[in-house]
């Protein structure tokens, strides 16, 4: 009784475990894709655009630059009923009205990417 | 059943890890999670335009009321630390400076009700917490 009950017990904690592994490497894989949205990507750069939550749009960008030196820039967007809060790499920054747009349809396109190309076989 | 890029990526992982992916094992339920984060995410998104009533303007002062929240949290912040500080170091001061001895009657009593450094202390982390929680409108 109690031998079966630790079992469950181990078999539940792993399916978690494997859930929220499964759920990391899909949003790492939507990150890819998203960040294919905007476009070609230069060599010697990464461009990462995912949905990290229902309120939350983060795009980050690694690059070098002339001198050789390692670069980045996170953008996280966060939507609040009022509006758009965005900050870059922790600096709050305003959001024209060309940006927000560009943004919504970037979402748009994100959406329908990792629909037909990660998520085709959802039921 | 699993196909596109999703297939690919199933594929790269280990058997250990992910012995087989099937939908009893959770796939279907965590990539329909993702699905509904994200559609809720663009609903979200869509509504701050109202049907393309965007304004910078209007976001400019959206902006500021964030900074003014976050600099206002960040300033209670410092002041609780501050306090905490300032108490921590009273605290000590009042500390006994003899370490008290094995066969001493009087023992410490960490863990119970009866230390006043520790009453003390949890009565400072509820405040701490109730402040949190009671919102920056409020100071």
């Amino acid at each position: 009784m109690l031998f079966s009950k630790i079992i469950k017990n181990i078999s539940a904690q792993k399916t978690d475990q494997r859930k929220a592994n499964l759920y990391r490497k899909l949003l790492r894989h939507e990150a890819k894709l998203g960040g294919e949205v905007f476009g070609p990507i230069q060599p010697n750069t990464r461009r990462e655009f995912f949905c990290l939550d229902e309120y939350t749009w983060v795009w980050h960008e690694e690059w070098v630059d002339h001198n050789g030196q390692h670069q980045y820039m996170t953008t996280r967007y966060d939507v609040r009923p009022s509006g758009l809060v965005k900050s870059q790499n922790g600096h709050y920054k305003n959001v024209s009205d060309a940006e927000a747009r560009n943004l919504l349809n970037a979402a748009k396109l994100y959406r329908q990417r990792i629909s037909n190309e990660l998520y085709s076989f959802v039921v | 059943m699993l196909s596109g890029m999703f297939g690919q990526l199933i594929a790269s992982d280990s058997k250990e890890t992910f012995p087989g992916l099937l939908p009893e094992n959770g796939a279907q339920e965590v990539a329909r999670q993702r699905l509904l984060v994200t559609e809720a995410a663009i609903g979200n998104l869509t509504r701050v335009f109202g049907d393309n009533h965007y304004s910078e303007a209007n976001n400019t002062e959206v902006l500021t009321d964030e900074i003014d929240k976050r600099k206002k949290e960040e300033l209670r912040e410092l002041s609780l630390q501050r306090a905490m500080g300032d108490s921590a170091r009273q605290a000590l001061s009042e500390m006994p400076t003899n370490p008290v001895k094995e066969d001493s009657p009087i023992q410490p009593s960490f863990g119970t009700s009866h230390d006043p450094h520790l009453d003390y202390v949890t009565a400072l982390a509820d405040k701490y917490y109730k402040e949190r929680l009671s919102g920056v409108s409020e100071l």
